[in-house]
This record gives C-alpha cells, sequence and structure tokens, in this order.
C-alpha cells in the first residue's frame, strides 16, 4: 500500500478507497496529517486497516485513529463498527489483551509540595506494585472469587476493601458489563490469571506519577478535578494472562466454525462468526469476564497506588484520597447504537487501541462529566506528556464516538534495544528530573520515548479532526515497567 | 537447543516476529517453539522433566499456532521451560509431542500468544519456512 492508494478527505482524515482491495465492504478511513500517514505507510498498518473493512457486517467505514501502527490482524489504533443483527465479532480484532486500559488517578497535591520525596514514592510504587515478567500478584483466586471477579469486575474489589464506590463510578460501565456466563471461560484461562489480579504486567504496561502543566480548558478540567501543579498518577494495565488466554481459545475455536458459515478474511487472525451464533455469543459472553476481570485489576493496582502513596506522604497527604478520574477500556468489543443511513442501528464496536470518547450528554458518562464530555486518557511515553481529552459530540458521526489510545509505537522493540540502553535511558530520564525503574533493561530500552510517536502531534489531530479535545496535559515525574 | 540458525527475529513496529525454518515440518515446529522459549527465558538449572503435549486443530497451520500457544500457556501456569522436543506424531490435524525441560530459573519476556497473522507455511529449496508473530 502506498500514499497513492489513499485519497485525502481534508487535513487530517485520508480514505483507502472502496475497490482498493477486491475483498472491500466499506472504505477504510484514517485520522492522520501528513507526517503520521508517512510513519503508518512505513509499516503495515495501512494494509492491515484495510483487511480489517472485509469483516462481514462492518458499516459505513473500518477506522485508524492517529497513533495507528502495525498490529496483527486489525492495526493497533483501529476502530471496526459492524452491524448487530447481520455482522460479525472478531477475537483477533478485540486483541489478546482484552480490555487493556488506563485509569488516572489525581491527588490534591501540588507538586512542589512532594518533590524531595518522588524518588521514593518511585521506589515504593516498585515495592508495592507487582509488576514484572511472571511475577504473581498478592491475590490468589479460588474458583468462587474468580467467578466474582468475572461477574463483577470492580465492583467484586470495591467489595472486597479495594477501593470505594466512587471509583466504579467513574470507571468506564461502571467497572463491569454484564453478560458473563461460567461455562464461556475455559479452565485454563481461569488458571492462567489465578495469581495475577492486582499485577501491572510487563510490556508497555506502566504505573506514572505526573504532574499536570498544561489546562487547554479551565471548565472541563475543573469538572475532572484536575488543575496547574497538580500530583496526578497513571495506571496503564489489562486483564493479564486470563485475556490472553481467553483470546487464544476463541481465536483457535472460530477457526472451523467460520468456514463453516462461509466467510472468508484475508487474515487468519481476523477469524470471526456471526455475533448472533452460537460461537459469537460465547466469544461475546467470555470478552466480558476478562473484560471484568481488568477493572478488577486496575482497581487492585489503583488500591497498591493508594498505599504506596500513603507509605511516602502519609504526612502530607493525611487521609486526603486520590480520586479516580476515569478509567478507559482501550481493547474491547463494546453494543452500542449509531445512526447508520438515519435509522438508530445496534452496532458491535471493536475497539484494539483506541479510546471510547462519548460526547457531552450521553448517559453512559458519569453525571459529573456529562455537560463536558467522557474523559478520555491518552498516555504518551516516560520522557514527554500525556493528554486528558473529553469526546465530542461530533465524534459518533466521524469515529463512532472513538479517539486514539496513546502516542503509537513508531519504531520495534528490536530497533530500540540497538539505539538505546537501559541504563542511559534510566540517567538520562533522571537529568530531566523522571526517575525510571523497571524489572529489566531491555523491558526499559523497548519503551524508550524515541520508540514513540510525538503524542503532541497525534493529540493535535485528534483535537482538529474533531473525535476529542484538549483538557490538560501531564508530564512525567516517575514511572514504573514490568 | 537447537541450532540458533532455525530462526531469526524480523522487524515489527509493536510485536515480536521471527522466521522460523526446518528441513521438514516436525523440525519447523521444534525450532519454533525453540525460539519461543529462547525468548521468553533463561534455560532451566535441570532438564529432567517431561511431558506429554497433544493437540488437535483443523488443519497444520492452525495446528503450528496452536503448538505454541499451548507451550506458553504451560510456561506460565506450571512455570516450567522446555529445552528439548521430540514430535511423536504430526498429522494434518494432531500433533502429539514429548517436550523436555525444567522448573523456570528466569523469566525475559511475557509472550501473551502466538497470532495466525500472515500464517503460512512456505516450501523452500532447504524445507519449509514460516513467519509467526507474537503478541507482547
Amino acid at each position: 500500500m502506498n500514499k497513492t492508494d489513499l485519497q485525502r478527505i481534508n487535513a487530517n482524515t485520508y480514505e483507502v478507497p472502496l475497490g482498493t482491495r477486491e475483498f472491500m465492504r466499506v472504505p477504510g478511513r484514517l485520522y492522520a496529517d501528513e507526517q503520521i500517514l508517512e510513519s503508518a505507510l512505513g509499516d503495515r498498518a495501512i494494509e492491515q486497516l484495510t483487511n480489517t473493512t472485509a469483516l462481514p457486517g462492518v458499516t459505513k467505514w473500518a477506522l485508524a485513529m492517529p497513533d495507528v501502527h502495525q498490529g496483527y490482524g486489525p492495526p493497533i489504533g483501529g476502530v471496526v463498527p459492524i452491524e448487530e443483527a447481520n455482522g460479525v465479532i472478531s477475537p483477533g480484532a478485540t486483541g489478546y489483551d482484552i480490555n487493556c486500559g488506563v485509569r488516572l488517578l489525581r491527588s490534591e497535591l501540588e507538586v512542589d509540595a512532594v518533590r524531595p520525596f518522588l524518588e521514593e514514592l518511585v521506589n515504593a510504587l516498585f515495592r508495592f506494585v507487582p509488576s514484572g515478567v511472571g511475577k504473581g500478584g498478592a491475590v490468589r483466586l479460588d474458583l468462587a472469587q474468580m467467578d466474582g471477579v468475572l461477574r463483577k469486575g470492580a465492583a467484586w474489589a470495591v467489595a472486597q476493601d479495594f477501593g470505594t464506590e466512587e471509583d466504579t463510578a467513574f470507571t468506564e460501565e461502571g467497572g463491569s458489563m454484564d453478560g458473563y456466563t461460567p461455562e464461556a471461560i475455559s479452565n485454563e484461562a481461569k488458571r492462567r490469571g489465578d495469581d495475577q489480579l492486582g499485577t501491572l504486567g510487563s510490556g508497555n504496561h506502566f504505573i506514572e506519577v505526573g504532574e499536570v502543566t498544561e489546562i487547554y480548558d479551565a471548565a472541563t478540567a475543573t469538572a475532572f478535578g484536575l488543575f496547574p501543579g497538580q500530583l496526578v498518577v497513571w495506571i496503564h494495565s489489562g486483564s493479564r494472562g486470563l485475556g490472553h488466554q481467553v483470546c487464544t481459545d476463541y481465536v483457535k475455536r472460530f477457526q472451523q466454525p467460520m468456514r463453516d458459515y462461509g466467510i472468508v478474511v484475508p487474515d487468519r487472525e481476523l477469524v470471526c462468526a456471526p455475533f448472533a451464533s452460537p460461537e459469537g455469543q460465547a466469544y461475546y459472553a467470555a470478552m466480558v469476564g476478562a473484560a471484568n476481570y481488568a477493572w478488577a485489576n486496575r482497581q487492585l493496582l489503583a488500591h497498591r497506588v493508594r498505599e504506596a502513596v500513603l507509605h511516602v506522604l502519609k504526612a502530607r497527604i493525611g487521609s486526603r484520597a486520590l480520586h479516580t478520574v476515569y478509567d478507559v477500556a482501550h481493547n474491547i468489543v463494546k453494543r452500542e447504537e449509531y445512526s447508520v443511513d438515519g435509522k438508530p442501528t445496534p452496532l458491535i464496536i471493536h475497539r484494539k487501541g483506541a479510546t471510547r470518547a462519548f460526547g457531552p450528554g450521553n448517559p453512559a458518562i458519569p453525571a459529573d462529566y456529562r455537560d463536558v464530555g467522557q474523559p478520555v486518557l491518552v498516555p504518551g511515553n516516560m520522557g514527554t506528556a500525556s493528554y486528558v481529552l473529553a469526546g465530542t459530540a461530533q465524534s459518533a458521526e466521524l469515529s463512532f464516538s472513538s479517539a486514539c489510545h496513546g502516542a503509537g509505537r513508531a519504531m520495534s522493540r528490536s530497533a530500540a534495544i540497538k539505539q538505546v540502553r537501559g541504563q542511559e535511558l534510566q540517567e538520562r530520564l533522571r537529568k530531566q528530573g523522571i526517575f525510571v525503574k523497571g524489572e529489566s533493561w531491555e523491558g526499559l530500552a523497548e519503551e524508550a520515548p524515541e520508540a514513540y510517536k510525538d503524542v503532541d502531534r497525534v493529540v493535535k489531530v485528534v483535537h482538529e479532526a474533531g473525535i476529542a479535545r484538549k483538557v490538560a496535559k501531564t508530564v512525567p515525574l516517575g514511572v514504573i515497567k514490568g | 537447543m537447537d541450532s540458533p540458525n532455525s530462526y531469526e527475529r524480523i522487524e515489527h513496529t509493536a510485536d515480536l516476529a521471527i522466521r522460523v525454518w526446518g528441513p521438514d515440518l516436525p523440525a519447523l515446529f521444534i525450532n519454533a517453539a525453540s525460539a519461543l522459549f529462547e525468548m521468553m527465558s533463561r534455560p532451566p538449572l535441570e532438564d529432567d522433566l517431561a511431558r506429554e503435549v497433544v493437540v488437535e486443530a483443523p488443519d497444520s497451520e492452525a495446528l503450528f499456532v496452536d503448538w505454541l500457544n499451548h507451550l506458553i500457556y504451560l510456561h506460565e501456569v506450571e512455570h516450567e521451560t522446555y529445552t528439548r522436543f521430540a514430535i511423536v506424531e504430526l498429522t494434518i490435524d494432531t500433533l502429539r509431542a514429548m517436550v523436555y525441560g525444567g522448573k523456570t530459573l528466569q523469566k525475559t519476556k511475557t509472550i501473551k500468544a502466538a497470532t495466525y497473522h500472515d500464517l503460512a507455511f512456505h516450501q523452500t529449496a532447504d524445507g519449509y519456512e514460516t513467519v509467526v508473530v507474537f503478541d507482547v
């Protein structure tokens, strides 16, 4: 795929026209400026976006957000809207880390009041939060507890005193979705998740202590409880081994039924089944359970973060809590209703590395935010910045209420390891006033700032395209990596 | 371990991709499993542990992915690392193998899954090769 295959719609929008490949059912749409487009053409992201336009029932466009890059199956940053009545659900298009997502916690503290303690805080986070490769967590689940987690998600964790109802009130879906059925998730998946609840995981998962440095929309920032100079904490994690196994199970289980249903897709990883079929319904039920596990996991991680912050800053923070600003899922399938050809139509929205971005007035948004839109949490990288955005009314029309989920990688992990040494990166960031601690030097190098796209540029495209709007920017002060 | 010249890492923006080859299909399966464990873990101190692995799938490429995913599963829940592999039976839809290794000493990378992305066996002058993309 090259640039001449794409049609420029406006400064921030490009399309792969219908007919570019024989299998396409709708155009592919990419929100990008010219530089991001060039970057996306540098790997196989646009080809992967085009492949997702082949899924039965896909409507209007398959989409890619400006943080797009090559994945497996769909691109990372992909959104695939599919009609529920005659369309499919695809485990591969949802990804292995079901409900990988982000939670943002806000303190009532100004960073300046605690700056001398930041390194100690990072060390405490590293101790309090089980993080790295293959480490189990403090909470080991028996079968009854596992059932509670898979049914109730974050609410299960809150019922065990790992948080408050304020946390679930400010979590997408209230931290749990309906529709899980126990037989939908294999014993293997449950076993893979039974000692990982409350663990960060490795790869790009992290906890970051940050400072709010810019406010772009004072009224919305105030509604979200954000102010300049404020200490905040970002948490990025997902459904751990349980979610990975659920996806593995269903990608396998769907291979034969897909043939039986006569469905052909351009990439086997896009394996799918009709949403209404027994296979489709079983995957949806399993996906819901895994999503609930992820919300329980981020709830436990938030609890550990609070313990670490209290441990280091008790004299300064007293009993004042860290409040949840919001918690978003960015690898998930959602049932949402949109206008298609002028008619309200139930859709299956696959978001793979994309964040829901409901605009003002949507009843799914917490009442405190309903006038301003849903918080859209966009972590950047450990050396530059992250953003809080808000959903817009027009995002429903433009992107099925979706926006970016991060900066997006620009460089492979092996290239990052060749260019960056973990120890040097840690030292370089320390000179910038950012304390970074990771389980391995290689893991740190893989996540170096230069491995990511320019988050300012990605967010600028999102803002100018109108799919979400800028509210606040934070910069990192300390990061722990799994 | 098998010869390190049985696979190579190839560029992938976000995840981990390898090209793996072997003189025949059983060797391809074994070389991919060796590559997987070289990436995930340091060799165990002992290799006196043996396990039978049986996988069934609709075709041999699906069998290949399922084999790798089953090994990822065992590595994660049993905390075991395998260094030797013997294919007992390989048909179009069934794989029976013995895997040998020991308790995991140190994990080096978490691999979430082997994917079906770009999956195709290619016959070459020297046997078979394929690309496999792992989610990390």
